[in-house]
């Protein structure tokens, strides 16, 4: 390639990353929104009402029951969450078989129970913090498998980047602490530096994780070749891989009076310091009749506990499962649980959050640093020049992703509620967004697109609290009355980002200033230095 | 042959990244396949160990084909790398 290694491994780093930066930028950020998917969903459904004093739990569990009854009799699965850290609320689920008569699918259904009246409430339809970072792996309006299938190829490369990264820096620990300000391209390189360097084993894990997770079907080859092709070898496969190791043992319950009461007050001895999450009523009144409860407790990164009560061969039994029975499979689901990271508390979730954003960085600065070297290398002399509209379409990405998220909360509260297709419609808001950006930074110079879309993105995401003044009963005094932290947590986010979006837009108004009395790209002397520099 | 030289880089170029991509994927897949044998008592345990494993043997010949001399030698290591692969498999469902 070129003669020496670094030097083809430089151009490897570069093209690679330039090639999907922008949907690696895409995937970078909306993942990173999973991380509070759970705090996203609860203000997307202000219908919600919150507990937010101690609750009689047999008194709750029972009005649930009564609503399940009500709601679903048919339905042999019934979940009821009991409220936890992240969903401080009592939720209750069922599945809805599918019937071809009735042309019904089959789907879950979800409704919220006011602790207080016992009435189960339907919050807004809304696509929800699910459909936020799902987007990150299935690209939302590709057919299922390409976006898999191109969320991989990103992510392959990504890991790439990464290695060749790694390789073509010779001091990679002194660039922890490089940052040369006000340097034009140096600047930028050292910022990327310090992006991907600070949090480089995140960055590792996270992409080797993000492709082991869709490996099934990239790699599917492998099982095709030793288990048979088809859906129902594949199936076959999955079942045995994901076996667990089960403990089982009998105990000391009368089959007659196996019911969910009893069974709660057998956990509420068994399992004295456990908090109880969910549970899981299964094909009550059948023979098969199961409950499940799972508790709101991590062992380091797995989540411990889920107890399985059934009746095998006239004794009640009881069920756990501790880990996968293969070590290959374990190393796998080590690497799914750092990858959700639904084990985090809320500082190591925050940490993730930030680990997140400082890859959506890393990318976003190694896209604007390859426009740049190019500009440097070939001066603005043609009419059409593809590397300044590159540069444009980039600031309308690298901006517009936060604007079409931001939209797409203000979607959640301003569209109608009884509009068809509401959650597809806060889908379409956020790429309507995206696209807008994108053209308008098109029409503008790159200084005023950055200045414009910077105000721009600071001022939705500051009124944002605003909308939710406006739009329910919510607000932030309110939600501290009510100590509802995450409706709180929520919007004082949004200031936060908005304060952040604010400064940056009033740094690049500064520098761009100070460039101006003295232009670094001037004379053509600095620019060789600088060629130098950068290779 | 002055379109070859002309364009010489280019091909050169574009018949690297092809290279890569798509021998780097049938040399990773057979790879994992070789390596699902690997565990005799435990299939599953073997297919989950080949397919992640198969991710940085994907990555170390990616690396290889950028960095080698010519695009001739890189397709000639990536299809050798294939070939001796693919005799280990035959040559692994010939014994089982």
């Amino acid at each position: 390639m070129k003669p020496r290694f670094r030097q083809s491994m430089n151009w490897l780093h570069t093209w690679v990353g330039f090639s999907f930066g922008w949907l690696l930028y895409f995937i970078f950020i909306t993942g990173t929104t999973g991380y509070f998917d759970s705090e996203i969903d609860r203000w997307m459904k202000p219908e919600i009402t919150v507990v937010d004093q101690v609750i009689n739990q047999d008194k709750v569990i029972a009005a649930a029951e009564l609503q399940l009854k009500k709601l679903a009799p048919e339905s042999t699965q019934w979940y009821i969450g009991l409220p936890a850290s992240r969903t401080p609320f009592v939720q209750i689920q069922w599945l809805q078989s599918a019937d071809v008569e009735k042309n019904i699918l089959r789907s879950w259904h979800k409704r919220y129970l006011d602790t207080q009246t016992g009435e189960a409430n339907d919050a807004r339809k809304t696509a929800g913090g699910e459909t936020l970072y799902r987007m990150h792996y299935n690209l939302h309006y590709i057919p299922q498998l390409a976006g898999y299938i191109l969320t991989s190829l990103a992510t392959m490369l990504m890991l790439i980047g990464l290695v060749t990264g790694v390789i073509i820096h010779k001091k990679i620990f002194i660039e922890f602490f490089t940052f040369r300000a006000k340097k034009g391209i140096r600047s930028w390189l050292d910022i990327h530096n310090i992006f991907s360097v600070l949090p480089l084993p995140f960055h590792l894990m996270i992409t080797y994780s993000g492709l082991l997770l869709l490996m099934g079907i990239t790699m599917s080859s492998v099982i095709d070749f030793r288990y048979g092709e088809g859906q129902q070898n594949h199936r076959k496969f999955y079942n045995e891989a994901k076996l667990d190791i089960k403990e089982q043992q009998y105990i000391d319950l009368p089959t007659e009076s196996f019911s969910l009461k009893t069974v709660l007050n057998d956990v509420a001895i068994r399992y004295k310091n456990h908090k109880i999450n969910y549970i899981g009523l299964i094909e009550q009144g059948s023979k098969n009749e199961q409950y499940e409860i799972w508790f709101d407790k991590y062992e380091g990164i797995h989540l411990v506990s889920t107890v399985k009560y059934r009746i095998n061969s006239n004794k009640v039994e009881i069920q756990t499962a501790t880990e996968k029975a293969g070590s290959a499979a374990q190393i796998y689901d080590l690497f799914e649980h750092l990858h959700e990271g639904l084990f985090a508390n809320i500082y190591v979730r925050w940490l993730y959050f930030l680990s997140g954003l400082l890859g959506a960085g890393m990318v976003a600065t190694g896209i604007i640093l390859w426009i740049k070297k190019r500009q440097i290398n070939n001066p603005k002399n043609k009419q059409l020049n593809v590397i300044s509209v590159i540069e444009h379409i980039n600031i309308g990405i690298i901006i517009g992703l936060p604007i079409a998220i931001a939209s797409y909360f203000w979607a959640n509260r301003l569209l109608p509620i009884d509009i068809t297709d509401r959650a597809n419609w806060e889908v379409h808001c956020f790429f309507i967004a995206m696209l807008a950006s994108i053209i308008f930074s098109l029409c503008l110079s790159t200084r005023k697109a950055w200045l414009n879309l910077l105000w721009f993105t600071a001022m939705i995401y500051l009124t944002l609290p605003l909308v939710n003044l406006v739009t329910t009963e919510h607000n932030i005094l309110l939600s501290i009355q009510k100590s509802d932290w995450l409706m709180l947590g929520f919007d004082l986010s949004m200031l936060f980002f908005g304060i952040c979006f604010a400064m940056a837009a009033i740094i690049v108004n500064k520098t761009k200033e100070q460039k101006k009395s003295t232009p670094i790209l001037a004379n053509l002397n600095t620019k060789k230095k600088l060629k130098a520099a950068v290779h | 042959m002055t379109f070859i030289k002309n364009y010489a880089n280019s091909i050169n170029i574009t018949a690297r990244i092809f290279i890569a991509l798509i021998g780097g994927f049938i040399l990773a897949n057979l790879v994992a396949i070789i390596i699902s044998y690997l565990p005799a008592d435990n299939k599953v345990d073997g297919i989950v160990m080949g397919m992640m494993v198969s991710f940085i043997i994907y990555t170390i010949t990616v690396l290889v084909v950028f960095s080698t001399k010519t695009a001739k030698k890189a397709g000639i290591s990536v299809v050798s790398g294939c070939l001796i692969a693919y005799g280990i498999i035959a040559y692994l469902n010939y014994g089982s």
